[in-house]
């Protein structure tokens, strides 16, 4: 038995490490005189001693952040920084508890409090975040044993649903791929589409389909030397999938990755030394990378040049939640220890974020986790803005119903700090209600006058501007390279009128909601208007018609221009947020179900008989952009022509084959549209390793985009955004409104998931 | 000046009427001249001018009558003007004496001043206190609005105003029973009182000569008394002429001033009250006996008798947490028509060991109704002791019955003693038919309540507020005198000062005690002298702002002055001084530390700073400029007992010593004073209040957890910069902690 796997516990024996609960005791004990100054700095931040004092202190402190923020000296003051910033966020939650809510007897009391709630509820996330990610940590690489014969096996688990074959064929190829002796890796496709249930359906044609996909997977296994799994029926969805498998496989670790997760060949490489490092280790998790835009990014033109949504997450938010070992399984892209996994009865199933669930499960009977922030698999994000509300609700329904049935508060077995990331993500899918509440309370002023927050001019610039900017400079120091400023929000707020419903129905039914499968590689012919732009639209002209009745207000009532100009700002801002969310909902056409990323590599071609070195600008498995600097007017002759392509993959120079589709010259370059075409099942190897065999290009690619900008520069490109954007938007939406036309372009996926209903009660399940 | 507050006026005048009583505009001095009735000389009516604003307002006049004039009828002479926006066939003047009618006169203010002469019925004037009340009813010329109601003012002018009393020239005799009665006329108003003795620098004499002072202001109720302390020797009857006299000191000591059968009384130990020869209009009060302790006791039984003319009503005080109806505070349910201008007023006391700051807030609870004839501009606001905290808006078109509107009024805008929150009505008609509808337009009613919340209790010194309000602490506890100066202008202020002190305190300073300059107290301590006459480690605390060797200036002194006091020199003020103190006080303002102007930067926004009251200016450096000599009343911790307060009247010499006192106690100046200083300057003659120190405490908090709390917040609410440096200093000791606590982290 190797290192890696001993000493493996029985299933359903409790994994606590007596003499770490002894050390926890110790630890306590020593942080006695920690636990007492952070009582007394919150009790005395806790304490009013007048606006004047306040108004001073938020000077002092915001300037300690911005000359801490320009001179870069947060990083050796991160945590004085986290702090002081956070200091002032406590000293306004203080004063807005004791001093602003509405008088009980009004009718403003009601919104008053609502709006309270969203702000203690926004309080407490940045709270949760300052937790969770004062300090990050940085994983270094554990190396693999140098024998090969003392690592341990691996299973890699690709489940599928629905998905297509080639799709499929590239995740298997790649995962076949992975440096890692050939004897100790096994490659399975999980089939749930091509099930004995799914083979008999009532359906003569879903059972035909069901049938074909069957047989040609098995064939696509075979030919890349994968194995084929499937069961009888479909239970129990991915999760069940898995568990499926786990009685059929007996490798000592298991790489989940899920049919779009395309792995490099460095995964097990970067991801197997930990498990010979810590025994109790349960999981090593790896970043999503995506190589296409979500709709987001895509309908707002920011991919690329923006940080992509899931990298504060990945890239910062679970480094955090790895410093306090509750970095959690998110369904791919990690290795999971067999033994542990199956101690609890393979993947957990009570919530449809089987993923989350089964960490949590783990890491209750005191086994650890890890994360390696490299991004080693490249996948797809949905495609239409329908599926990424989709994937989103399933998210925040699966999160939520952990909240309810497992809560990570009471859970026997975690630590403090383990509870306290555990509820920090689960907490956080109630953003939508918040969002909501933001965005409609400042109406109750406007229409009808209530007081729903009370404070003077002076009170809300001391403590509340004062929170307000801390914020902005906390977020932005911690996320900034990750998240520009006001994108959080945006997206937010773009999915909050649809998640709200999500969520209410999974609390009000906390046992209801089925998994759904995320529709992916999907394409768009045209650019049309979402239909889930109804309620948006509808957020947008409740909100204007707000503004004018603050704009008369302004007028009818002068002694209140004070109130009326801090809540019309409000409202305004608001108001921008949602036009940029109507903006998002303008969906962009999206003609390559694979995308092609950008791509810096120089390699030799072969064109017209000759060789010359070639820029290879972008690729995908299916094509790529070529770029020649020298004598481009000759080569342009032969645009139409075929080619090879030299490159070094594996330590030696492999050849592609490939048609020449089109020639353009740019700036005396001329640059040469391929598409491959592979002949043998090598070349097929080989285009899927020059794609996606490098991790180095997917750090390269992001760390193109990372790069932070200030509030105020994240702003004006945030207005921007939402003006141009959004206006384009309602123009779009009043065209498409006058030809009454259905965007029949719509892939499947997003015409099934527009429906809110749908949203709302989830499907049945798939399985 | 009038003896009485407001409030006694408020308590008797209709509902919804707006007083504003002559006390408080500190304008409106009665001053009935002693004259002789036989030649019906006029007798001013008026110390000042008094305004009168808004569509209705009202002053009363309190004029005192000594006992001793016999008159039978009386003329009412009266100059007024008013504004030319006034619209005289809408507007009148109503006068009444002691509740009854006179007459409604005309205002028309295109004729300039306008004047009437009434004659007042035969016995409707009293001897003692007889109260004119003049009431304006002032229609505007144009549409009515907010603005316009502001215009509207009539004005009793004092040049021209007066009370002439008819009678047979006969007077009646003053004696120790009227001598109360009599010193307390109007007639005396601005007049000092003088104080004689053959060595009054004795501290015996200094005793009894301050509890002649104090006794004498006392009677004149909140009416500034000036004191000039005199040596007999080499004086004479005619010299003591135009004003009162008391002589204190042995029948040996006096005896010049003594006829034989005054012995004969004095002997017996009865009071002897003497017409002076020279000036009949003035009485010579003596204090005299065979020894000093015979004197001693006339001076006891003269004291014995002095009280105030007219208690003021006692005011609410709140001295602990709770809930207080406004009708507690003796607020009563008040009706406005439309157009009143003039602020409602609640009033209370807090005690001297109230301490918080601007963390804890007191919550008003106000229930009012207003009509539907405002505009959305109406609103209420409210102020507290002079500083704006909050307004309400009537801004309902159709008018509304409001229950419970709550506001938060931060106790740091409270101060110990007396306070004041004053609730202006801002009525905005809607229309002009809005102006033309009778009856009231906003009611204020007075189940209305106030939350205050338990507050620290720690007494402070160095405040001049508590001194001004109720003579803080020298009424209720031991204090020492030390009056360092020999010469009578030093001895002179320093009863100027302690009568002041017992007007405020409502009966005679009874723990007094005098001790010699070089004594070193242990109690607190009341200090009056020059720098160099006062103990050093007294005059260390107190930061002087004058130079040595100043230029004195040319001080308004009485004729007995050049007697009594160290000689002035003449000299001619150069008129760019004036302009240099200007702009040395607008430089010590923009020179303050960066924290202090960005607190101004946001108080001025907020305008809710407790700490600065009206005349309170940021602390000034010392002016090193000529002309800035002067006088100075500071309160500052004791150099020689812990806890205790030293109240010192300096003046860079002694020739200031009086002037300054007087220009200080004037009203209405001596009741806004705040701040641990105030200075006169003699060049510019005008009186700067000001905080260069802190206040600094006179107790230990109590032995309480929640006391202990409220106090050290107060403590460093007040101490901004030391607030500061803890708030950073948790805020990096935390982090670091926590950031070496990070690094231990194991997984």
């Amino acid at each position: 038995m190797d290192q890696a796997t001993r000493p493996p516990p029985g299933a359903g024996i409790e994994v606590v490490d007596r003499r770490g609960r002894r050390g926890s005791s110790l630890r306590i004990l020593w942080m006695m005189p920690w636990l007492l100054m952070m009582a007394v700095l919150l009790w005395f931040g806790a304490q009013d001693f007048g606006v004047a004092n306040q108004g001073v202190l938020a000077l002092l402190l915001l300037a300690v952040l911005l000359v801490l923020h320009v001179t870069r000296l947060t990083k050796v003051c991160r945590t004085f920084f986290i702090f002081t910033a956070a200091f002032l966020s406590w000293r306004y939650v203080s004063w807005r508890v004791a001093d602003t809510l509405p008088d009980p007897t009004s009718w403003a009391f009601i919104p008053g409090v609502l709006l309270f709630a969203a702000e203690i509820y926004g309080i407490l996330m940045l709270f949760l975040g300052v937790f969770v990610n004062i300090r990050p940590i940085d994983r270094p690489t554990a190396p693999l044993a140098l024998d090969p014969a003392e690592l341990p096996t691996v299973d890699v688990f690709v489940p599928s649903y629905n998905e297509p074959e080639d799709l499929l064929e590239t995740t298997l190829i790649a995962a076949s791929q992975m440096t890692y002796p050939r004897d100790k890796l096994r490659v399975y496709l999980l089939d749930d589409g091509g099930t004995a249930q799914k083979q008999n359906d009532r359906d003569p044609r879903k059972a035909k389909e069901a049938i074909a996909r069957n047989r040609t997977l098995q064939l696509l296994c075979a030919r890349l030397g994968c194995f084929y799994l499937t069961r009888e029926r479909n239970e129990h969805a991915k999760a069940g999938n898995i568990n499926a498998a786990l009685g059929k496989t007996d490798g000592d670790l298991i790489l989940i990755l899920d049919a779009d997760h395309v792995p490099t060949e460095d995964f097990l490489q970067n991801t197997v030394g930990h498990f010979a490092q810590d025994p109790k280790l349960f999981m090593v998790q790896s970043p999503h990378f995506f190589i296409n835009p979500d709709p987001l990014e895509r309908n707002l033109d920011t991919f690329g040049r923006m940080p992509s949504e899931n990298e504060m997450f990945y890239q910062v938010g679970q480094r955090g939640l790895d410093s306090w070992n509750a970095s959690f399984f998110c369904g791919s892209a990690a290795v999971l220890r067999r033994t542990y996994l199956v101690s609890i009865g393979g993947i957990q199933g009570t919530s449809i974020t089987e993923d989350a669930e089964t960490a949590l499960e783990l890491h209750a009977k005191g086994l650890s986790s890890r994360y390696v922030a490299k991004p080693m698999i490249a996948g797809l994000s949905p495609d239409t803005f329908a599926s990424f509300i989709g994937q989103r609700s399933r998210w925040a329904q699966g999160m939520i119903q952990i909240l309810l049935l497992k809560n990570p508060l009471w859970k026997r077995g975690l630590h403090l700090s383990q509870r306290i990331s555990y509820l920090s993500s689960m907490v956080f899918w109630l953003f939508p209600v918040a969002r909501m509440l933001f965005l409609i309370t400042p109406l109750a002023y406007l229409f009808f006058g209530m007081q729903i927050y009370r404070a003077s001019y002076q009170e809300f610039v001391a403590y509340g501007l004062a929170h307000l900017a801390a914020s902005l400079l906390l977020t932005n120091f911690m996320f900034g390279h990750v998240r520009w400023p006001f994108i959080s929000e945006l997206y937010e707020i773009a999915q909050a009128p649809f998640l709200v419903r999500a969520i209410g129905s999974v609390l009000l039914r906390p046992r209801a909601p089925t998994f759904k499968v995320t529709a992916k590689a999907e394409r768009l012919d045209r650019n049309f208007v979402s239909e889930l732009s109804r309620p948006l639209v509808l957020l947008l002209g409740l909100l204007a018609i707000g503004t004018i009745a603050g704009v008369a207000r302004w007028y009818a009532f002068p002694l209140e221009r004070e109130n009326v100009a801090i809540v019309l700002g409000w409202n305004l801002f608001n108001l921008l947020f949602v036009l940029g969310a109507i903006g998002v909902v303008h969906e962009q056409k999206q003609r390559r179900g694979m995308p092609r990323v950008p791509r810096s590599l120089t390699a030799a071609a072969t064109i017209g008989g000759s060789l010359v070195p070639v820029q290879i600008a972008d690729l995908s498995v299916g094509g790529a952009q070529l770029k020649l600097d020298e004598e481009a007017e000759i080569y342009r002759d032969l645009a139409h022509g075929a080619g090879s392509l030299d490159v070094e993959l594996r330590g030696e120079i492999r050849t592609i084959p490939f048609e020449i589709r089109h020639a353009v010259v740019e700036d005396d370059v001329l640059v040469l549209g391929i598409r491959f075409d592979c002949q043998t099942e090598a070349q097929r190897v080989d285009v899927v390793s020059l794609c996606f065999g490098s991790s180095d290009a997917w750090v390269s690619f992001q760390a193109a985009r990372q790069h932070p900008r200030t509030v105020i520069g994240g702003f004006l490109h945030f207005a921007n955004l939402c003006l141009v954007k959004g206006t384009l938007g309602i123009i779009a939406g009043l065209r498409q409104g006058q030809v009454d036309a259905v965007p029949a372009a719509v892939g499947h996926a997003a015409r099934k998931l527009a429906l809110p209903q749908d949203l709302i009660q989830g499907a049945k399940s798939d399985a | 000046m009038p003896e009485r507050t407001k409030a006694p006026c408020r308590a008797r005048c209709p509902s919804g009427l707006l007083v504003t009583t002559a006390t408080l505009l500190g304008m409106c001095l009665s001053a009935v001249q002693a004259q002789e009735a036989s030649d019906d000389r006029p007798i001013p009516l008026l110390h000042g001018d008094v305004d009168l604003r808004g569509s209705m307002d009202e002053v009363v006049v309190p004029v005192i009558i000594p006992p001793d004039k016999a008159f039978d009828r009386a003329t009412l002479n009266l100059s007024y003007s008013n504004a030319l926006a006034v619209l005289p066939d809408r507007s009148g003047l109503d006068l009444a004496l002691n509740g009854r009618p006179l007459a409604t006169l005309p205002l028309v203010g295109a004729q300039g001043a306008a004047g009437a002469s009434i004659d007042l019925p035969a016995g409707i004037l009293q001897s003692g206190r007889n109260e004119f009340r003049f009431q304006v009813r002032q229609a505007h010329r144009l549409p009515c609005s907010r603005e316009r109601f502001e215009e509207l003012w009539s004005k009793l002018r004092q040049d021209a105003s007066s009370l002439t009393l008819h009678g047979t020239g006969e007077r009646k005799p003053v004696d120790p029973a009227s001598i109360t009665a009599f010193l307390a006329a109007s007639a005396f108003d601005g007049e000092p009182l003088a104080i004689a003795a053959r060595a009054p620098a004795d501290l015996t004499t200094m005793e009894l000569g301050s509890r002649v002072a104090q006794a004498v202001a006392l009677v004149r109720g909140d009416r500034p008394l000036s004191v000039d302390a005199l040596a007999t020797e080499g004086l004479d009857w005619p010299r003591f002429a135009g004003r009162n006299l008391a002589l204190i000191g042995t029948m040996e000591d006096l005896s010049p001033f003594l006829e034989p059968e005054d012995l004969a009384s004095l002997v017996e130990g009865r009071p002897l009250i003497r017409r002076l020869p020279a000036d009949p209009d003035h009485v010579a009060m003596f204090f005299v006996g065979s020894d000093m302790a015979a004197a001693k006791r006339a001076v006891d039984g003269f004291a014995g008798m002095a009280t105030r003319p007219l208690e003021p009503p006692r005011l609410f005080e709140i001295d602990r947490a709770g809930e207080f109806k406004l009708s507690d505070l003796g607020f009563r349910t008040q009706e406005l028509p439309m157009g009143v201008t003039e602020p409602m007023q609640l009033q209370f006391r807090l005690p001297p060991s109230f301490y918080a700051a601007d963390g804890q807030r007191m919550e008003l609870v106000l229930n009012y109704a207003y009509a539907d004839s405002m505009a959305a501009t109406a609103a209420l606001v409210v102020k507290v002791n002079g500083i704006s905290a909050t307004k309400i808006r009537l801004d309902d078109p159709r008018g509304a019955i409001v229950d419970g509107a709550r506001m938060n009024l931060t106790l740091g805008m409270f101060h110990p003693g007396i306070n004041t929150i004053a609730i202006y009505p801002m009525l905005d008609p809607v229309s002009e038919a809005a102006c033309m509808k009778d009856g009231p337009v906003l009611s204020l009613f007075e189940d209305g309540r106030l939350s205050m919340p338990e507050f620290a209790r720690l007494t402070h010194g160095g405040d001049l507020r508590d001194l001004v309000d109720d003579g803080f602490p020298y009424g209720q506890e031991q204090a020492q005198v030390m009056v360092s100066g020999r010469d009578p202008a030093t001895i002179g202020a320093a009863y100027t000062l302690l009568g002041k002190l017992s007007q405020r305190h409502g009966e005679l300073l009874g723990r007094l005690e005098f001790v010699p300059a070089g004594a070193t107290p242990r109690g607190h301590l009341i200090a009056v002298g020059t720098p160099d006459t006062l103990p050093p480690s007294l005059v260390a605390k107190l930061g002087l702002p004058w130079q040595a060797g100043e230029e004195p200036v040319p001080v308004a002194q009485s004729p007995l002055a050049d007697a009594t006091a160290t000689p002035v020199a003449a000299s001619t003020p150069d008129p760019r001084d004036s302009w240099r103190s200007r702009l040395s006080e607008e430089d010590g303002r923009a020179g303050g530390s960066l924290l202090d102007r960005l607190r101004e930067l946001l108080i001025s926004g907020a305008s809710a700073e407790g700490e600065t009251a009206g005349l309170v200016r940021p602390a000034a450096p010392a002016a090193s400029l000529p002309g800035s000599g002067g006088a100075m009343l500071v309160e500052v911790a004791s150099p020689w007992a812990p806890e205790r307060i030293a109240t010192v009247l300096v003046a860079d010499r002694a020739g200031y010593l009086l002037p300054g006192i007087d220009e200080i106690i004037e009203e209405p100046r001596w009741s806004e004073l705040g701040g641990d200083r105030v200075r006169w300057r003699a060049r510019d003659n005008d009186v700067i209040a000001e905080r260069l120190n802190p206040r600094f405490p006179l107790q230990v908090p109590e032995p309480d957890p929640v006391q202990w709390r409220l106090a050290a917040l107060t403590w460093l609410a007040q101490n901004r910069l030391i607030w500061l440096g803890l708030m950073v200093g948790a805020l990096m000791s935390a982090s670091l902690v926590t950031s070496l606590l990070l690094r231990m982290r194991r997984h």
